[in-house]
């Protein structure tokens, strides 16, 4: 069929990301978690794809093919046949946080409800959390450490709502959480800040809440398989490049 | 691009003792005049430079060219050449006679009175900028352009103040006005873009002009000065820029994506113009500040 990128607003920065970040994305969509290439991906078969292959900006170039791709992941597979191009990223982000009872509004933008995604990972995997790694959790995003309880689960939830470094932190700690679980690697982080410190005490109980969100019977679906890491990928890699200056 | 012949120092006929005094730091040149530099135990003029005509197809094969000379010549000649292109060849009217467009086209479309204000203090720089030029193109006429030149740069510092203050106010209300619309947006982008693009050129003219008149130690402040005030209005600019890119990785830039999207690598140029680094930048060392001439 081909893949078009339908122009999405939500997708457009993927143009300016690193090479490392989009291989991980695509790999989600290409690849299975145990290796295995997806059947229902046409990237790998892509023709001009091919071609490039081994060249050190593959993925870059080909950005709108992966954007696409992911467009496509989300939608139906008899609909994009007839249409020929996917569904806008915001509306698979929807998707994925209507399945996992992630409250938002409609009017939010796709940066917000990342945001309110983010938020749910970080509550779900709370209380697998030890002491130690709530306060490492807590050190990451710039809060107070001795926070304990509820409150600080509060004020987490509140600095993510806030979007900024906080966020981004919390994005890459989620986002590498899944590669490892999910694409078997780990992200090139690629600004510093507290969140690098976090990541490794910290890959446990956010991989443990992913794994179990990922096994509901409600949403193991293979197309949730792919979207929910998805999704997770992109708010990391949007935060990651919100916080650089490009000029 | 332009095909023009230039004046470029003739570097065989440079005097011994000039070369001598490059190589160990002692030389400062402005305007085609090497003069003994502050802590070189010598003051005055060493040589007026020697120079030859070439030709040159654009601005970056004219500094490939210098700097593929010697050390001492492209010392010499970076300065040198980049200020014959702006002097000598079309490469600055082509430039302003874009930013007059622009600002024919704004002053018709908003009109707002602070705008028409500005409009017309610009397209006085502009103007202003263009005699400057004028008057540099002829090396003979040195000493008859004194009195024309002293007003001119009182005006041209003081437009040039006024203009940097619109740019950075101008960016001000793109950024915070919701009352912008689309088409005015861009307008005042591409000209904020138009005009942090001239002013480095600007700026080099009134050193160059005040070099001519024989003020060099003036003509390195004017510069110094310049230089800080442009960086300070490209600071603005930068941020801007980032701000906008921000917009668009959060999916939140809306309808200024295509002005964004139109501008982004001529801003990425600018932010990062070596011309612009040489243009305000001061040859090594200071003149020697007794004895000048004039």
């Amino acid at each position: 069929m081909g893949i078009k990128y339908r122009e999405d607003a939500d997708l457009d920065f993927l143009q300016y990301c690193a090479e490392d970040d989009l291989q991980v994305l695509a790999r989600y969509m290409t690849h299975d978690k145990d290796g295995g290439q997806r059947t229902t991906s046409e990237l790998l078969e892509d023709k001009e794809f091919k071609r490039y292959a081994g060249k050190s900006d593959q993925y870059k170039t080909f950005w709108k093919l992966i954007a696409g791709e992911l467009q496509h992941f989300g939608g139906d597979t008899l609909v994009n046949l007839f249409r020929g191009t996917g569904v806008v990223y915001k509306e698979i982000l929807s998707d994925v946080c209507e399945k996992l009872k992630v409250k938002f509004e409609k009017n939010d933008s796709a940066y917000e409800i990342e945001n309110k995604l983010l938020g749910k990972v970080i509550t779900d995997s709370w209380e697998n959390m030890s002491d130690e790694q709530k306060k490492e959790l807590l050190k990451g995003v710039g809060l107070d450490s001795k926070l304990t309880g509820s409150s600080a689960l509060l004020a987490l939830q509140t600095v993510l709502k806030l979007g900024g470094a906080a966020s981004y932190n919390v994005s890459t700690i989620v986002a590498s959480s899944i590669a490892a679980t999910f694409a078997g690697r780990t992200l090139a982080v690629v600004a510093g800040g507290g969140a690098a410190r976090s990541l490794a005490i910290l890959t446990g109980p956010i991989g443990i809440a992913i794994t179990t969100l990922l096994t509901i019977p409600a949403i193991s679906g293979a197309a949730y398989r792919v979207t929910i890491p998805l999704v997770c990928q992109i708010a990391y890699m949007r935060r990651a490049y919100a916080e650089q200056d490009r000029f | 691009m332009f095909q023009n012949k230039i004046w470029v120092v003739d570097e065989a006929k440079l005097y011994p003792k000039l070369i001598k005094a490059i190589s160990e730091g002692k030389a400062v040149i402005h305007d085609g005049v090497a003069y003994w530099a502050e802590g070189s135990g010598q003051t005055g003029v060493i040589q007026h430079l020697p120079f030859k005509e070439t030709v040159v197809q654009n601005v970056e094969e004219a500094l490939k060219m210098a700097q593929a000379t010697t050390v001492i010549a492209t010392a010499v000649s970076t300065g040198i050449i980049l200020a014959a292109i702006v002097v000598q060849t079309r490469y600055l009217a082509a430039k302003l006679d874009k930013i007059q467009e622009t600002v024919d086209v704004i002053a018709k479309d908003i009109h707002a009175q602070n705008i028409i204000f500005y409009m017309d203090k610009i397209a006085e720089y502009v103007g202003n900028v263009e005699v400057a030029r004028s008057l540099l193109k002829d090396r003979s006429l040195a000493e008859e352009i004194h009195e024309l030149a002293y007003p001119l740069l009182t005006t041209l510092a003081s437009k040039r103040n006024q203009v940097m203050s619109f740019v950075d106010n101008i960016l001000s209300l793109a950024k915070t006005s919701p009352d912008v619309s689309p088409r005015h947006y861009e307008l005042i982008v591409n000209f904020a873009q138009m005009m942090l693009d001239i002013m480095p050129v600007g700026i080099h003219i009134e050193y160059l002009l005040t070099s001519r008149i024989g003020k060099p130690r003036l003509a390195e402040h004017l510069l110094l000065d310049g230089a800080e005030q442009f960086n300070g209005a490209l600071g603005v600019y930068k941020n801007f820029m980032n701000e906008l890119h921000r917009d668009l990785v959060k999916g939140q830039i809306g309808n200024r994506k295509s002005v964004y999207q139109a501008i982004e690598s001529r801003a990425m140029q600018l932010i990062k113009s070596e011309e612009n680094k040489i243009l305000l930048s001061l040859p090594t060392g200071r003149v020697a500040p007794n004895l000048l001439p004039g």
